[in-house]
């Protein structure tokens, strides 16, 4: 019937499984020399508890924010490139900031019909898409940006329609490999994505 | 222009760095382990699952690079205690019991345990991680966990006179 130290210090830090845990307990109210046991096991962690660590080194310290800055890759895309982004409907706006800690992930369309990017300017929505804004990439494709069905999306004209190239969860909570946004710039400065086209040379290539 | 993630990790130095002198015990093996930390950390973001602890997730990539480390042995045989006291507790418990255990002894006796102990006794005691988290990060089972942190709490009641 003995009850070993291990056991009482797993009572005494909340490990202890049901039943056993309770009926510890009626044996601990029991037997003062128990109790004693418990409560030094209690002592010797509580006394530790929230025990501050001391700083690191200012230099340490500066090298790992140094690696926590976004990669030198962001600085390539102008921030301009986002600025249509901001200048969507209230709603969107916040879907998109709801996006901020969501993933990357390459999807097909989704049903959504993007025969409607040939017509549909930037800034308008028409049969739940929402154009955002129309550039070229180096390979001179037309693309354009633009949100559907939850998904912040880039799809370039090719013989065979609208075809997407990247699409940006805007749902989603927790850690994600890297925010919308930044995965986002990231392709667009893979592609070399073209400033948007103003209204008047979007309408020129829209039909 | 930092993120949740970075931002937390950052938080978390200190913590990393106190686990990495349990390891090392000396400080410039310790700031080279939470470098490299840090940088597997931001390699390896899209592989954190969000519902482990950060903290946890964190010191287990410490524990490795300390694996890999010493796997090259670039700190055994070049170890220097610096903890290392050659006298037995010299504390006077009645007076420490008496002021509340002052966070000076508690870090003396902390200081004077073994590193197997005093590494369990940082993660559960200090970090409040559970027997299992412990165990995950120390690549142990939690069986052996357990027996090193009964050791230690009777090490540490002994040194500062807890009954």
């Amino acid at each position: 019937m003995d009850i070993t130290d291990e056991t009482l210090m797993a009572f005494a830090d909340g490990e202890l499984a049901e039943p056993e845990a309770s009926e510890l307990a009626q044996r601990i109210a029991a037997d003062p020399d128990l109790a004693a046991r418990v409560a030094m096991f209690r002592q010797t962690r509580d006394m530790f508890a929230k025990m501050p660590a001391d700083p690191v080194p200012d230099a340490l310290a500066d090298r790992i924010r140094a690696m926590a800055e976004p990669p030198a890759l962001s600085n390539v895309v102008p921030m301009r490139r986002r600025v249509p982004l901001w200048q969507l409907p209230a709603a969107a706006a916040v879907a998109l900031a709801v996006g901020l800690g969501a993933g990357l992930s390459l999807v097909p369309s989704g049903g959504t019909d993007l025969a409607v990017l040939d017509s549909l300017p930037s800034g308008e929505a028409r049969d739940g898409v929402t154009a955002v804004a129309t550039f070229r990439i180096a390979s001179g494709d037309l693309c354009r940006e633009f949100e559907a069905g939850g998904m912040i999306s880039v799809a370039c004209r090719t013989d065979d329609g609208w075809q997407t190239r990247l699409a940006v969860a805007t749902g989603g909570e927790g850690y994600a490999p890297v925010s919308g946004v930044e995965a986002l710039d990231a392709w667009l400065a893979g592609v070399e994505a073209g400033d948007p086209l103003d209204p008047e040379a979007e309408a020129s290539v829209l039909r | 222009m930092t993120d949740p993630f970075s931002e937390n990790l950052i938080a978390l130095l200190p913590n990393l760095r106190r686990f990495a002198l349990s390891l090392t015990r000396r400080p410039d093996l310790a700031d080279d382990l939470v470098q490299i930390t840090a940088e597997r950390a931001f390699a390896a973001r899209g592989r954190y699952d969000p519902s482990v602890r950060l903290d946890a997730w964190l010191f287990r990539i410490l524990r490795n690079a300390f694996i890999d480390m010493t796997r090259r042995d670039k700190v055994r045989g070049v170890s220097v205690d610096v903890y290392d006291t050659p006298e037995a507790a010299t504390v006077d418990g009645a007076s420490v019991t008496e002021t509340a255990l002052m966070l000076g002894s508690a870090q003396e006796a902390m200081a004077r345990l073994p590193d197997e102990q005093r590494q369990v006794m940082i993660l559960i005691c200090v970090e409040e991680m559970s027997y299992a988290e412990a165990a995950e990060v120390l690549g142990i089972p939690t069986g052996t966990v357990m027996s090193r942190l009964s050791r230690a709490r009777l090490a540490v009641a002994q040194m500062l006179g807890i009954k």
